[in-house]
């Protein structure tokens, strides 16, 4: 803290402009402190500045002037005496009067002081009212600088709020004064204060007939001799004022929105709040009315899009807090700009919209639109009557209506007609939506107009209809669409208030209905009906199915049609299905319709017609696919039925019942019979069962049954029929069947699971023709030394085949909890077929692998089997069917046991097989993150490094000749390679979520860290060319599979410099398939030229070399 | 350019080569940038160019340009922080005509070798050429360079010459 | 619109992007290839705008005509041995120059129909000439190059050919090596030029711009220590800023800050803007309209499109 007697030289510091700025405020803060701490006085320190703040100098005055605002505005909790504050007081309202350059700090003291609070000395009423005087004889607030307009409202707004008793009796200069500060104001920071002002005013002086006068929060700013005269000639001046900078907000908000303006570049403001203040301003008080009403009419008609959206969302604002009689004036400009706006924007088509569930709020897309939309709904609300009124005796509504009625065919009316249509569609219904009484009117005045147009006017009075009268004459497709939207709209309004029971049958819309509901359908079938014969345009089809959909769903109570017109519509509708042969327009707009009606007596359950739905709709779409005589192409069958089930749970659990006899059938015929045409569909039976019908029910329960009903029904019939054989499509179909099969099981709960593994293993074991099935039997006993590849598994039956793979996807589903019988036993011959390359075993046997408890488990310790044991077994003969690598096997444990010839010769195709194998094992390992996934691994490695004088095995010399002489095939390398693809790749056949697989977390960061050095020093070290490709090759696999992030964090120099490596060996691939790479690998690598390590560095120049030189020879590259 | 120019050039004794140690891939020097210096600029040159002096007489003859004394050690200078490199080089015998071709050869293959942030200066020793400005004005005339470099015949030659240094 | 050319053969047009200034302001309107074999060295649209002239490697020039969305190649201008290196509009439109590393300059009539005609073969210089450009309102045309001198050349009237009036080199103060560039101010009285020497040179003529006698120009001031490495292009805007590229991946600005003093003018640096590109700066050019533009091109492949914001 600065000593006492060396004061003044602060003062000089902070005056001289030369001197550096934070020790201007280091000196300012020190004066600051003083006087905090009563080192100093005020009268003290002015008097010692006297100099500065009077001399001639401006810039030596500024500063003066400016330290004193600075010091003053630091000292806010400052007890000051009266005297002080007033002297203060004094000399800031003097210094508002000087020069124009110098008022920073004459403003900064004047809100400083008018800031203080009255517990530590607050300005005086009169003090006050003096200060505003004089700024507002002073100051011209538009002259200034941004930052000095921002102090000049900053001082008004605590004017208005710390003393409001001041302000209230000022005069009506200063109101005009405020206005004219803020006219014309752009900067977006300073405009939210201006916002505030105008707010403020509206509170300090409101109406006093307004709404708002009674919530003054002051009643002693209003004493009741005042004369009201006063304060209305207050307001005609105030008002007078603000329309200009009213404008100028809205100009604002269009800069804004146009993005002509940043309103965040400097200061923090962004366009939704100072929308919203803005916003509150105008409906802060019912006298901006008469200038914001007009204005935002005006801005309606602006060209921005987002000017429009404001002020449509402002107007219902308004509406809403001017309240009714207020905005009665205005009724018939709003409407006729509303109309505009609604007309004016581009309606999407009635095609896109009209397919969509009635349910839906049918709103268009177009932004404005929908404002208006809302807007209109809003004053409708308001003021039903006058509003209503309005539409109804609307001349452009009138002349529409006209037009439409003169078009007889969609294709007749132009396009602009079509929008005006669509738009007057959204209109009646928004404004039908809006209240029972408002649907009455408007059904009471369009309805029997549109049945006029379409020659229906005489039902109206007449219930019961001849369809004589009814021809394609008096089809008019305008009339039809509105009455769709008038119906929609009441259906909507009926459904939303159906559980108030709050419509009554008698309401007039509802009679208006019934009456002519029975005809109306008349009409919609018509259409349906003809269009199966004959062209009709989609307009009109979408018009017919539209339309019997609505009248078919709406609520029990105001329902128009009868049970029979009901059901006819539903007969109808199937019929089209039925005559479906082909993807027709109607075809899917029917069967949309079909599940929507089904939907609806599903939510609403409306039994009586949920019943005639099911034996009309249901049974008949079901009988599609048991009868195969149908004309209806299969998938367009299962499409039907599929989608029919979705509409409800029973619904879906007769379909199914359906599906499943199909399966059942079409299995036996294709298993028993070798029937194709039954395996071609039950392929397609099976796909419409995984896709469809499974998902469905683990969304909306009731899962388990369906699936164990699938699985046994599949197993029963696999073990009752011994001529099992499926010849052609047998992979396609078995691929299906498993799928299928993985699904179920995986969905079912652990007993079930239970269940399904014992029945499947059962039928495993009791299947006749199974090879070495005594030892299979009898085996719970064997030793793991007896265990012996088994090639006579070579080649097995289909019906083992399907058994097996079945039984293998059964595997794949299980849970871990799940207990599979006899571990041991399916572990040796999962092996066997393993080696003998069945991939869904190995499969099974990864998952396995992957569920396995890591300690033994105490039940039933004779077939159990725990992790541990496994692997032995696996390892045992996963590597001697690997030979000729088995003696390398020492680095793992010790297997000498293991007799040499055994696997000699054993085909590489086997060896590659046994690879692929084993590499499902090792991804079940490395997912559970168990390090025995190293010893399956290192079988990979071995098998790379084979050809390469193993230097990473110095204790193989002597196997080294052995060795040389049985080199590995390529192709067993390749697919060594390639296993480590497998390791850390996504697979959705098995091991992922579905199917339960244990995943420790970031177990492919785990694996990519652990086993990229040993793959690195691996090529380091390896000396031939052989070698080094299928390593970059398994080096690759790694990399892309696993996440970026962990690849980057680890890229350490060696997988920097390998990475080049591979692509300078990649470089030797045939140039027509890395050509289209060159320029992309190029550009990448000259990064590399750059890298922090000099080897990196090194390998990147060769890399550059090998890519350039593969096509042109520029040296830019 | 073939033809024969000099058909025996004064061979000069290897030099032997200045060991760099092999770098660790411990963690602690994992992240510790090595900048690019004199020696490795100079191994980028070292081991390319030969320049196959009179091919029809002594194809498998060949001899590094360090060899024939062309290119030092020492006339490269390096300053990795400046992302700046100086190559002054000797031309075998005075009014040698390669010398463009080396100076060309030098330049292109440090342009495929270095970082682009790199500027590469290429003059010829002082007082061992005839025409010594006239090549280094060509040598750092960069529209003369690029022009060149789009000459097919020329960047054969330049490829011939930078071939060996691949592998 | 903004057009470039690069040494991947190709011409690209540019052009302010309407509907989003912010993000991404600037689109490739047109791609103008499979026309020039080799790198295309230069570009420059003819007064009118309507067409566009391209000089390339290829030793052809080529002219482009926007039709329609697209541009069309009109004529193919051949005669250069080998690489042409500049191409210039005179004000009028009416003739086009171009020189080439032949050392020979080009002066072309543009006749109607897209028809040139070359009306003569300059050849002063007695190395490879780097750019032409023609006085901003006179047919008075200026080459410089790698002989190191600036040449100006006229029709005259009597002969009815184009001569050599005056050659600026190292005797008259003149660059000491290649000259890259030249550029002149609004006026028309003063011209820099660039050059691997490091250097900018001022120069100035006092003679009448009417065109009807030659008023010789003369070394005015220079400008070194401005630039690392070799400047190749230099632009003077129409408000009076001199913007200087360089092979040291910077831009400098410079003004005019002479008081009327006596010593001739003096100038001094706006701006240095260091690491303006990531390799060289080939070409700075200011946008011919009010609005302080700059574009500038580079080796990293770039180009980047500055605004001079405030003037001092």
């Amino acid at each position: 803290m600065a000593k006492p007697n060396s004061w003044p030289s602060h003062i000089e510091t902070f005056v001289d402009l030369s001197r550096p700025p934070n020790e201007q405020i280091a000196s300012r803060d020190a004066i600051a402190s003083l006087l905090k701490n009563d080192l100093l006085t005020f009268q003290a320190l002015v008097k010692e500045m006297s100099l500065y703040l009077t001399t001639t100098d401006h810039i030596i005055r500024g500063r003066g002037i400016l330290l004193l605002g600075e010091v003053l505005t630091s000292l806010a909790t400052k007890p000051l005496d009266n005297t002080t504050v007033h002297t203060l007081v004094l000399f800031f309202t003097d210094k508002l009067a000087d020069w124009q350059a110098l008022l920073h700090g004459g403003l900064i003291g004047c809100l400083a002081l008018l800031r203080r609070k009255s517990n530590v000395g607050k300005v005086t009423g009169s003090d006050a009212r003096s200060l505003v005087r004089s700024y507002m004889d002073n100051i011209q607030v538009q002259s200034l600088g941004k930052h000095d307009r921002k102090l000049c409202f900053e001082i008004l707004d605590c004017l208005l709020n710390h003393h409001q008793d001041v302000a209230a009796t000022l005069g009506d200069d200063f109101i005009s004064g405020i206005c004219e500060a803020i006219d014309g104001e752009k900067d977006p920071q300073c405009l939210m204060l201006t916002f505030h002002l105008v707010a403020d005013i509206a509170r300090i002086f409101p109406d006093p007939f307004g709404p708002l006068a009674g919530e003054v929060e002051n009643p002693k700013i209003w004493p009741k001799n005042r004369t009201t005269r006063l304060v209305q000639s207050r307001y005609e001046c105030t008002m007078s004022l603000l329309p200009s900078f009213l404008y100028c907000f809205i100009g604002l908000m269009c800069d804004i929105s146009l993005n002509l303006v940043q309103p965040n570049d400097d200061f923090d403001v962004k366009r939704d709040d100072l929308s919203k203040v803005l916003m509150l301003v105008f409906a802060s008080t019912p006298l901006f009315e008469p200038f914001v009403i007009p204005m935002l009419l005006d801005k309606l008609s602006s060209s921005l899009p987002l000017a429009k959206v404001d002020s449509l969302k402002y107007l219902g604002n308004c509406s809403l807090k001017y309240g009714a009689d207020v905005m009665a004036k205005h009724a018939k400009s709003i409407w006729s700009s509303l109309k505009e706006a609604i007309f004016a924007s581009e309606q999407e088509s009635l095609l896109s919209r009209i397919s969509e569930s009635p349910d839906a709020m049918t709103l268009p897309d177009n932004e404005i639109a929908k404002e208006a939309l809302l807007c209109l709904q809003k004053f409708i609300l308001q003021e039903d009557g006058l509003f209503l009124g309005l539409i109804l005796e609307d001349q452009d509504i009138e002349l529409i209506l006209i037009s439409a009625a003169s078009f007889k065919n969609f294709k007749t009316i132009s396009v602009e007609n079509r929008q005006k249509l669509y738009a007057l569609g959204h209109m009646l219904s928004a404004s039908a939506k809006v209240s029972v009484a408002c649907s009455n009117k408007m059904f009471q005045h369009f309805f029997p107009r549109l049945m006029g147009t379409l020659g229906l006017s005489k039902k109206c009075s007449t219930l019961g209809c001849d369809d004589s009268s009814i021809t394609s004459e008096n089809l008019n497709f305008g009339a039809l669409y509105l009455c769709i939207e008038l119906l929609a709209a009441c259906r909507g309004l009926a459904l939303s208030s159906e559980e108030l029971h709050s419509i009554s049958v008698e309401e007039s819309w509802c009679c208006l209905v019934k009456k002519i509901s029975g005809s109306l359908s008349e009409v919609f079938q018509y259409i349906l009906v003809t269009s199966t014969t004959q062209e009709v345009c989609e307009a009109d089809i979408h018009c017919g199915v539209k339309g019997l959909q609505i009248l078919a769903t709406y609520p029990r109570r105001v329902s128009p049609i009868s049970e029979s017109i009901f059901e006819n519509v539903l007969t109808i509708f199937v019929s089209i299905l039925a005559a479906g042969c082909g993807e027709t327009l109607l075809w899917k707009l029917t069967l949309k319709a079909l599940m929507d009606i089904g939907a609806f007596l599903e939510n609403f359950h409306v039994s009586e017609k949920a019943l005639s739905y099911m034996t009309i709709v249901v049974e008949k779409v079901v009988s599609f696919i048991s009868r195969d005589n149908s004309a209806m192409p299969l998938p367009l069958q299962l499409e039907a039925v599929s989608g029919i089930g979705t509409a409800g749970l029973n619904f879906m659990l007769r379909a199914t019942q359906g599906l499943e006899a199909a399966i059942s059938a079409n299995f036996f015929e294709a298993s028993v019979n070798g029937n194709f045409k039954s395996g071609e569909t039950l392929i397609h039976l099976l796909e419409c069962f995984s896709n469809k019908v499974l998902p469905w029910f683990a969304k909306s329960g009731g899962f388990e049954d369906v699936a164990m009903r699938f699985s046994a029904n599949i197993w029963d019939q696999i073990e009752s029929n011994n001529s099992f054989n499926i010849s052609d499509q047998g992979k396609e179909l078995l691929d299906k069947m498993m799928e299928s099969m993985k699904q179920a099981v995986a969905g079912c709960s652990n007993g079930n699971q239970g269940l399904i593994v014992e029945k499947a293993y059962n039928i495993l074991l009791s299947s006749t023709q199974f090879p070495r099935k005594d030892s299979l039997l009898f085996s719970d006993s064997m030793k793991l030394e007896e265990l012996q590849v088994d090639q006579s598994l070579n080649t097995l039956s289909c019906k083992d085949k399907w058994i097996i793979y079945l039984f293998a996807s059964v595997i794949i589903a299980l849970r871990r909890e799940i207990h599979v019988p006899n571990v041991r036993i399916i572990l040796n011959l999962f092996m066997n077929l393993l080696l003998s390359g069945h991939a869904p075993v190995a499969q099974a046997l990864g998952s396995m692998i992957n569920k396995l408890p890591s300690t033994k488990s105490n039940v039933d310790t004779s077939c159990a089997c725990n992790l541990e044991e496994a692997m032995d077994v696996v390892l045992k003969m996963g590597l001697s069917s690997t030979s000729p690598l088995r003696r390398h096997r020492v680095v793992d444990g010790d297997h000498e046991a293991v007799d040499k010839p055994q696997s000699v010769g054993v085909c590489e195709f086997v060896q590659s097989k046994a690879m692929v194998g084993l590499a499902w094992i090792g991804k079940g390992l490395v997912m559970r993150g168990s390090e025995k996934m190293k010893d399956v691994v290192m079988i990979f490695l071995r098998c790379l490094l084979s050809s390469s004088k193993l230097k990473t095995l110095p204790s193989q010399q002597d196997t080294l000749q052995e060795c040389k002489e049985q080199e590995i095939h390529p192709l067993v390398m390749r697919s060594a390679a390639d296993a480590f693809n497998v390791l850390l790749s996504d697979s959705d056949v098995c091991l992922n979520k579905r199917f339960h697989a244990t995943m420790k977390p970031l177990y492919k960061q785990r694996f990519f860290s652990s086993m990229m050095p040993i793959l690195l020093t691996s090529i380091k070290e390896s000396d031939s060319s052989m070698t080094r490709s299928m390593l970059y090759r398994a080096f690759g696999n790694v990399v892309s599979n696993t996440p970026l992030p962990a690849v980057v964090t680890e890229a350490k120099t060696l997988v920097r410099e390998t990475a080049i490596q591979c692509l300078v060996a990649m470089s030797g691939l045939p140039h027509t398939r890395i050509f289209p790479m060159r320029t992309k690998v190029l550009q990448a690598i000259s990064k590399s030229l750059d890298d922090p390590k000099r080897t990196v560095r090194h390998e990147a120049v060769r890399c550059l070399q090998a890519w350039a030189s593969i096509s042109s020879r520029s040296v830019n590259f | 350019m073939t033809g024969l120019i000099n058909a025996n050039p004064t061979v000069y004794e290897r030099k032997e080569r200045r060991p760099r140690t092999v770098p660790s891939f411990t963690n602690e020097d994992e992240y510790s940038p090595e900048a690019i210096d004199q020696l490795e600029v100079f191994d980028i040159l070292f081991y390319f160019l030969i320049i196959q002096f009179n091919v029809n007489k002594y194809p498998e003859h060949p001899y590094s340009l360090e060899e024939l004394k062309v290119i030092t050690e020492d006339a490269v200078e390096v300053n990795d922080k400046n992302s700046h490199v100086r190559v002054t080089f000797t031309p075998t015998v005075e009014h040698c005509s390669m010398a463009t071709i080396i100076g060309l050869c030098i330049r292109v293959k440090l342009l495929r070798s270095l970082p682009s942030r790199f500027k590469v200066d290429i003059t010829v020793a002082p007082g061992t050429h005839a025409t010594e400005a006239a090549v280094n004005k060509q040598l750092n005339d960069k529209e003369r360079v690029a022009a060149a470099l789009e000459n097919p015949n020329l960047v054969e030659m330049v490829d011939q010459c930078l071939a060996p240094s691949y592998d | 619109m903004l057009a470039s050319c690069s040494g991947d053969k190709t011409v690209r047009i540019w052009q302010q992007n309407p509907s989003d200034k912010l993000s991404d302001p600037w689109l490739c309107k047109a791609i103008l290839d499979e026309t020039h074999t080799r790198t295309v060295r230069s570009c420059a649209w003819s007064p009118s705008g309507k067409l566009l002239a391209t000089a390339s490697f290829d030793a052809t020039t080529a002219i482009w005509e926007q039709v329609g969305d697209d541009f069309e190649c009109v004529a193919t201008l051949e005669g250069h041995e080998n690489e042409v290196k500049s191409v210039s509009w005179n004000s009028s439109g009416s003739l086009l120059a171009t020189c080439s590393r032949d050392k020979s300059v080009w002066i072309w009539e543009v006749l109607p129909g897209n028809e040139f005609d070359c009306v003569s073969v300059l050849t002063g210089h007695t190395q490879d000439v780097k750019m032409v450009q023609w006085h901003p309102f006179m047919d008075v045309l200026f080459s410089c190059g790698y002989d190191n001198t600036i040449k100006v050349w006229a029709d005259d009237r009597d002969s009815d050919d184009w001569e050599c009036l005056q050659t600026l080199n190292e005797a008259n103060n003149g660059h000491s090596s290649t000259v890259w560039a030249l550029s002149f101010n609004s006026a028309g009285d003063k011209m820099v030029t660039c050059s691997d020497d490091l250097t900018l040179k001022i120069w100035g003529t006092d003679g009448p711009m009417n065109g009807d006698e030659f008023a010789p120009w003369r070394h005015l001031c220079t400008l070194s220590g401005v630039h690392d490495r070799t400047i190749f292009s230099i632009h003077w805007s129409r408000e009076g800023v001199i913007a200087s590229a360089a092979a040291d991946d910077a831009i400098r600005l410079f003004a005019d800050e002479s008081d009327g003093s006596v010593e001739g003018p003096s100038y001094k640096m706006l701006l240095k803007k260091e690491k303006a590109h990531d390799m060289d700066v080939n070409a700075v050019q200011w946008s011919s309209k009010e609005n302080r533009l700059l574009a500038s091109a580079s080796d990293d492949g770039t180009i980047k499109i500055w605004e001079l914001t405030s003037l001092p």
